[in-house]
This record gives structure tokens, C-alpha cells and sequence, in this order.
């Protein structure tokens, strides 16, 4: 061997070594990075030099720089994401709702509902009380303004939910965008032979993101690139960065292209959670409150209108309520302004309390659908607790498994300062040994030459 | 083995530390409200069972008050009553001793006597209890009764008044002044509906004139086409002379049987009111159905009205004359319907009575429901705390310990 390849074998472990020590030193500089993958230095011999009997090695040489990356993981992480931000972003509207109810308390339509029923049975024990006739009133107005405020409270979520859906959206095509550009990146590097780490790790930062926001698949195609469908629809690859837009239809609220040619069914994640609230969890609701007020405003009247009022004359054919719309329940002017013209009396005599019973009793007659008017609230009031109780331990649970995923994905592919340490002090030490080894080879040098 | 990254563990303790806060967050609100169920959501059956046993409990409040009312109303009526019975007491004693030979010339001292009971029996019967006049059936408005020479009926003093005292039960708290003074004739049954046009249905029942003669009330239903009837009454005097007569069409619900009008309008009792004859009575046919069977009864609640019966007493002998027997048995007759009316309200009484304690036993029972449902267990909650405050403590020791270590701080 010669003692120039001495020397060529020392200058490029020294070399080698140099660029291992910069991988560890990329390393430890993006330890805190929570979407850095590490890389790991490839170190192999270099191509031996063959004689007739024997081969002489060339020394060594960084042959890749590596990714260690476990996209099984990625995959379940970014289902869990979008599983936990879908419940967890429908726990958030869902609960503002519920805090609307003020339930269980005596703020609740509940109680005020029951204290509107009661006031009746208090009129009907002394129907000839203006006091309690004004009770009745009083009690009444406390009902249909929490009914009102409950009603405006879900339906002016609406606007918000809207709102979100719209901000989302453009994140989402800033996303697309980005994916699209990213490929075109990753796809030029590695035609070039370069190995785009840092670009693979920045394109499956905003794949995480995007699973947060919707329902997504992402798929690497032969060339490294990654396909991103939302709803079903192909959003971005090298070639397509499709821009999508909110569109309402009716009560329905639709995620679709910006030409509105296709509409994507977007069910995950949090514009999944924003679409499902405001096409059907609201509108539902707001059915159901519609539902109740009706019930409730057919069934009062009906009695009401056939009873007699206090007056001289006794009048009769009063409407108790005198309309209904959008939660507002409108009580008959004429009672408003005068609390004689309840009609309590069946057969016009003051002592008559009759209607003022068959009112009261409403509370436990059973509607078309067998149930009473408190139970027809009782179950609107359930429904959304077991829904926010649902959406919280599935958010719950994903969390949990999200959180699990996300320490396989740091054991697996996080930096660990302590194992980058031993790195720097093994390529350390073979930096010095292939400095030595240069020493020595010119210290083989010198002493052939002073042997001439 | 798995690797143990710098993040891995800043990760494990940025979860562990979540879930511990959380456990005392949930705590501490626990033991600020007392309650276990601050919101739906906490517990969705819970809270279900919470507000059906506040609704419960609202409805045993709004119940209770009603029967503290309806008892107050019936005992003022009771008062009332026993009133009125001293008063019939007094004029069955004067009238006794009217009648004593020996009292023959003081007969007009005995009128006023009677005159005074009778006054005193009309303001009980005007009662009132914070305004309400306790024997004006549901006219409770106006004053019933007025002192006057001839006491006709009218259909305005019936009518129950009831209050609700339970979710399913309704009771009644007054004794009308109808059902308490007036000969009340009352038909019930029902009409073929299949019988023949022009088929008759008949019934008789007997009242008295203030002298306590006796008169027979002849009714005669007709079915004059499908659903429609007419209805005669006659009141036919000792000779069978018809000295009075009327006739109302009645029509029935094809469907519910119920009958419908009475004389083209709602139905009601019919005053007959003859003061020539002294003979005042109300006819009640609103119980009347038309069903698949002909059946018909007919009662009297009482012979005469007993005010001009006591007001006839007193102008015979205001005149000179002892009352009839007659008269004397109907007076009797009153003294025994009264009875029987307190014997009625007091029967009203002990039902409210029984109901009171029946929802005081289950606001009881409510309470501690709800109480398990809903109250924190203020100890075992204290301790929980305690507990996870430990944890968390420990986490945080545990994590200063082994977070900042690196093999730098060895190097």
C-alpha cells in the first residue's frame, strides 16, 4: 500500500466522520423539534482495492444519511387525530349549548316549565285572584324567555359554526397547496440524487395538520409522492392542488370544490364535527324545541280558548298563546294586559276552575309520541348530554391511544440527546484515530525520506 | 427494548401531569358545589333522575300549599255548617215547644225566634273565606243567599269546586248551596240509540210545597229523531192536576254519547220555580248518554226547600198557626241532610288530611334520592383529593428529578 492511500484513507475518514458529527449535530439541534425524524449517519467501507491474493480496503465513506421513520405509526396517528379532534371540536360547540340549559337548577326550562304548570294548579285553587291569575302570567314569561334564549343560544351558533367552517377551508387549501409544492420539492430533489429529508419531514407536518382538520387519506406513491384525498375526492399531489369552498345548501352546510362541481363528503375531523353540527345536530335540535313550543301552544289554547275569563261579561274563545316563531313564544296581548282574561272558568262562574285544572294536567298528558311535555324536554336534554358525554370519551380515548401512538413515534423516531452524545464521542474518537493515522503515515514519510 | 427519548419522557409527563390536574380540577369542583352532577353531562341518567325527582318535589310543594288551601276552605265551610245545624237544633226546639198547648198565645214570639234562626242560618250560608262565598258552588263571587219572603231556586249555586292535590287526583273542597238547600231531581241513564223514533222513556219523583204537601214530577223523555229527544216534565199535585209543565229538546254527540245541548244550549239544571204553589225544585238531566241499552233513574236529593219551609213556619206562626207535621219531618229531614253533608266534608278532610302526610312521607323519600343521586360524599371526596394531590406531588418530584439529566451533566 502506498503512502499516499494511507493518507487518502485518513483524509476520508476524517472526512466522514466530519459529516457523521453533522448528522448528530442536526440531531441534537432538533431534539426538541416534535416533527423532526431523526437521521442517522450510514457509514460504509469504501471499495476495496483488489490485488492478485488479497483485496486492501479503501477506508470509509458516508453512504446515506437516513430518516428513521415508521409510517405504520404516522397512518394511526393521523386517524386518531382526526378522531379526536371530530369529538373533541363537537364536545366544544355541544357544551356551549348545554351551558345555555342551566340544567339541573331552578334557572332551567325544566323547573320553569313545571313552575308554568304549577301556577296553573295555584290559580285553580282561587280563580277568582287576579294575584295569581298574574302569577300564571309572570310564570309564563319566565318560560318562553328561557325557551327564547335556549332557542337564540343553539341557533346563533350557526353563524359561528359557519364562520369556522369557512376559516378552515382555507387552511386546508393553504395545506393543499403546500403538499402540491412540497412534492414538486421532494420530487426535483431526489431526481438530482439528494436525499430530501427535511422537505419528507415538513410535508408530513401539514399531513398531520390537515387530519386534524378533516377526514383524510394520504398515500406515498412509486415516486415518493404523497396523494392526499379529503372525503374521498383526490386534493393535492405533484400535479393536482385542488381549492375547495363552503357552500350552503338550505340548512345544509357542504365542503365543495371552488368551481362547485363536486361536493367532498367531509365527516372527520373538526370541519366534519363544524358540517355535522350545523346540517344536522342543530337543526334537529332547534326541530325539537319547535315541536315542544307547538305542542305546547296547541294543547294551552285549545283549552283555554273553550274557558271564560273573569270579566262582566265572562268572554270567551281566548287564545292563551298568540303565536310562535323562532323560539318566541307570544303570549295573547290581551292577557298581557289584563290578567282577568284568563279563562279559567269552564262555564263562566268565578269559582270555576275547571280549565285552570285541565291545563295544569297537561303537564302529564302524553303527546302523539307517548311522552309528556316535561319528558319531551327531559329527552332533548338527554340526547345532547349523552352526546357531549359520547363525543368526551370518544376525544377521551382517542387521546389516549393518540398520546400512546405519539410515544412510539418518539421512541422510534425522536432525537435522545444522551444516544447523540455516545455518537459524538464514538465519531469523535475515530476522527482522531484517522487524524493519528495521517500523523503516522507522515511520520512513515519523513522517515523514508530521511533515509535517502 | 424501547427507546427512551428526551421528548418521550417530557411527553409521558406532560400526559400525566394532564390527567392528574384533571382529577383534581374534577375534585375541587365536586367539593365547591356539593354536587356530583353540575351539568348533563356529567352523568346523562343522573341527571335525568335529578330533574324528575326536582320536578317531583316542586309538584309535592305546589300540592301541599293546595291542600293547606282546600282544607282551610273546607274547615271554614264545616264551621259553617255546624252552624247551621245548632240553628235547625234551636228551631226543632222552639218549634217543639210551640207546639206545647200551654205556648198557644205566644206563637208570634216563636215566629221571631224561627225568624232569627233563619237569618242566622242565611249568613252562614253567605260565608265567605278571603272573598269567596264557601256555599256559592263556583259563583263564588256574589253573595248566594238574601233575606227575602219567597227563596227560588236557580242553577247558579252548584258546581264543585276542586283543587288538585296529587298528579292524578283532584279533590273536591266544597258543599254547594244547591246540594245543601234545593230539591235537586236527578235523571240519570242512558237512551237506545237503535229505539224507534216516538219510543218514550218515563219517571216519576216527588217533592213538597214549603207545607210539605207532596207533588209528583212526572218526566217524559221522546225520541223525536237520531240523537234528538224531547223532555216534558209535569208537577202533578195530590189530585194528579198538572200545575206545571215544560219542555226541552235534547241532543246527544253521535259519537261519545254525551249529551250535548239542552234546550239549543249547553246543558244544565232546569230551574221550576212556582211560588203560587210554594214549590221550588231544580231538574237535572245533564247525566243523561244515549248508549246501545234504555235504562232510567231518577232521584231526589231532598223534598222541599228548606229555607221557604222555615220561612213557612215562621208566617204560621206569626199568624197564629203551629207548623205542620210535615213541615216538622222536612225540618228533621234537614237536620239529618246537613249531617250527612258534614259527615261529607269532613270525609274530604281526612282524604286531603291523608294525602298532606302521604306527601310529606314522599318528599321525604325524594330527598334522600336525590341526595344519593346528586350529594357529594364530602369525606370520601376529601380523601380522593388528598390522594391524588399525593400523585400529583410525586410526579412532579419524580419529573424535576429525571428531566434535566442528560449524559452531558457526566461528561
Amino acid at each position: 500500500m502506498s503512502f499516499t492511500k494511507l493518507l487518502n484513507i485518513g483524509s476520508r475518514a476524517l472526512t466522514t466522520y466530519q459529516q457523521a458529527l453533522g448528522v448528530t449535530s442536526n440531531n441534537i439541534s432538533n431534539a426538541g423539534n416534535a416533527n423532526y425524524s431523526r437521521q442517522r449517519a450510514v457509514l460504509s467501507p469504501d471499495l476495496a482495492d483488489r490485488n492478485a491474493n488479497y483485496s486492501l480496503g479503501s477506508g470509509v465513506i458516508l453512504k446515506d444519511v437516513q430518516r428513521v421513520k415508521n409510517m405504520l405509526t404516522d397512518s394511526q396517528i393521523r386517524t386518531y387525530n382526526n378522531q379526536y379532534n371530530y369529538n373533541s371540536k363537537q364536545s366544544t360547540y355541544l357544551q356551549q349549548i348545554e351551558s345555555s340549559l342551566s340544567e339541573p337548577g331552578d334557572q332551567g326550562l325544566n323547573s320553569l316549565m313545571n313552575q308554568f304548570f304549577n301556577s296553573w294548579t295555584d290559580a285553580s285553587v282561587n280563580p277568582e285572584s287576579v294575584s295569581l291569575r298574574q302569577n300564571v302570567v309572570q310564570k309564563t314569561q319566565l318560560m318562553a324567555s328561557k325557551f327564547q334564549n335556549i332557542y337564540e343560544g343553539i341557533a346563533s351558533l350557526k353563524p359561528d359554526l359557519r364562520s369556522d367552517a369557512e376559516s378552515m377551508t382555507k387552511t386546508i387549501n393553504a395545506q393543499i397547496k403546500q403538499i402540491n409544492t412540497l412534492n414538486k420539492q421532494i420530487y426535483e430533489a431526489s431526481m438530482s440524487g439528494g436525499t430530501p429529508n427535511d422537505l419528507l419531514d415538513q410535508r408530513d407536518e401539514v399531513v398531520q395538520a390537515m387530519s386534524q382538520i378533516a377526514n383524510i387519506s394520504a398515500t406515498i406513491d412509486k415516486d415518493n409522492m404523497a396523494v392526499i384525498t379529503i372525503g374521498g375526492m383526490l386534493a393535492a399531489d405533484r400535479f393536482v392542488a385542488e381549492e375547495l369552498k363552503v357552500a350552503v345548501d338550505g340548512n345544509a352546510l357542504k365542503i365543495q370544490t371552488a368551481d362547485g362541481a363536486a361536493t367532498l363528503a367531509v365527516n372527520g375531523g373538526e370541519l366534519g364535527a363544524v358540517t355535522q353540527l350545523y346540517s344536522s345536530t342543530i337543526p334537529d335540535m332547534l326541530k325539537k324545541l319547535d315541536t315542544m313550543a307547538g305542542t305546547l301552544i296547541e294543547k294551552v289554547n285549545s283549552l283555554h280558548s273553550k274557558g271564560h275569563s273573569l270579566g262582566t261579561p265572562p268572554e270567551t274563545g281566548i287564545d292563551f298563546f298568540s303565536g310562535y316563531q323562532n323560539g318566541v313564544i307570544k303570549i295573547n296581548s290581551k292577557i298581557l294586559e289584563n290578567a282577568k282574561n284568563l279563562a279559567l272558568s269552564s262555564d263562566g262562574s268565578t269559582g270555576n276552575n275547571s280549565i285552570a285544572v285541565q291545563i295544569a294536567e297537561l303537564k302529564n298528558a302524553k303527546n302523539t309520541d307517548g311522552q309528556t311535555m316535561p319528558e319531551m324536554y327531559a329527552d332533548f336534554v338527554n340526547t345532547l348530554a349523552s352526546s357531549i358525554e359520547n363525543a368526551e370519551q370518544t376525544a377521551d380515548s382517542s387521546s389516549m391511544v393518540l398520546s400512546q401512538l405519539q410515544s412510539q413515534k418518539e421512541s422510534y423516531s425522536g432525537v435522545s440527546v444522551d444516544e447523540e452524545m455516545v455518537n459524538i464521542l464514538k465519531y469523535q474518537r475515530s476522527y482522531d484515530a484517522a487524524a493519528k493515522l495521517i500523523k503516522t503515515a507522515n511520520d512513515m514519510f519523513q522517515t523514508l525520506l530521511n533515509v535517502v | 427494548m424501547i427507546r427512551v427519548t428526551d421528548r418521550y419522557l417530557q411527553q409521558t409527563f406532560i400526559d400525566n401531569l394532564t390527567r392528574s390536574k384533571k382529577t383534581l380540577s374534577d375534585l375541587q369542583t365536586k367539593m365547591a358545589t356539593q354536587k356530583s352532577i353540575s351539568k348533563p353531562s356529567d352523568n346523562p341518567l343522573g341527571s335525568a333522575r335529578v330533574t324528575r325527582f326536582q320536578n317531583q318535589l316542586s309538584d309535592i310543594t305546589t300540592y301541599t300549599k293546595n291542600i293547606d288551601n282546600g282544607n282551610n276552605f273546607l274547615k271554614s265551610g264545616i264551621t259553617a255548617m255546624e252552624g247551621m245545624q245548632s240553628e235547625v237544633q234551636n228551631i226543632l226546639t222552639e218549634i217543639t215547644s210551640a207546639n206545647n198547648a200551654g205556648n198557644s198565645d205566644m206563637l208570634p214570639s216563636y215566629a221571631q225566634k224561627i225568624d232569627t234562626a233563619l237569618k242566622s242560618i242565611l249568613q252562614y250560608a253567605n260565608t265567605d273565606l278571603d272573598g269567596k262565598h264557601l256555599f256559592a258552588g263556583t259563583a263564588t263571587s256574589s253573595v248566594p243567599f238574601a233575606t227575602a219572603s219567597w227563596y227560588g231556586v236557580s242553577n247558579g249555586l252548584g258546581g264543585d269546586q276542586k283543587i288538585k292535590i296529587a298528579n292524578s287526583a283532584e279533590q273536591k273542597i266544597n258543599i254547594s248551596g244547591e246540594e245543601l238547600f234545593y230539591p235537586v231531581v236527578s235523571q240519570k241513564g242512558s237512551f237506545d240509540k237503535n229505539a224507534a223514533v216516538g219510543s218514550t222513556l218515563q219517571n216519576s219523583q216527588v217533592v213538597a210545597d214549603a207545607l210539605g204537601k207532596e207533588y209528583t214530577v212526572q218526566m217524559t223523555y221522546t225520541k223525536t229523531a237520531a240523537q234528538q229527544y224531547t223532555m216534558q216534565y209535569e208537577v202533578r199535585d195530590s189530585q194528579n192536576n198538572a200545575i206545571s209543565s215544560g219542555t226541552s229538546q235534547m241532543a246527544f254527540d253521535a259519537t261519545t254519547g254525551e249529551l250535548k245541548t239542552l234546550g239549543g244550549a249547553a246543558p244544565a239544571k232546569i230551574a221550576v220555580d212556582l211560588p203560587t204553589a210554594k214549590v221550588s225544585f231544580l231538574i237535572d238531566p245533564t247525566g243523561m248518554t244515549e248508549g246501545s241499552t234504555s235504562a232510567l233513574q231518577g232521584s231526589t236529593s231532598q223534598k222541599a226547600n228548606i229555607l221557604n219551609v222555615l220561612s213557612s213556619v215562621k208566617e204560621r206562626l206569626a199568624s197564629g198557626l203551629k207548623p205542620t207535621d210535615e213541615q216538622v219531618a222536612l225540618i228533621q229531614n234537614f237536620d239529618a241532610h246537613i249531617l250527612q253533608k258534614l259527615s261529607d266534608a269532613g270525609g274530604m278532610q281526612n282524604r286531603m288530611d291523608s294525602m298532606a302526610e302521604m306527601m310529606q312521607t314522599q318528599e321525604l323519600q325524594l330527598e334522600t334520592l336525590m341526595s344519593k343521586e346528586n350529594d357529594v360524599d364530602v369525606a370520601k371526596a376529601a380523601i380522593e383529593m388528598q390522594s391524588a394531590q399525593y400523585s400529583t406531588d410525586l410526579l412532579y418530584k419524580t419529573s424535576a428529578m429525571l428531566l434535566p439529566k442528560s449524559l452531558l451533566d457526566y461528561l
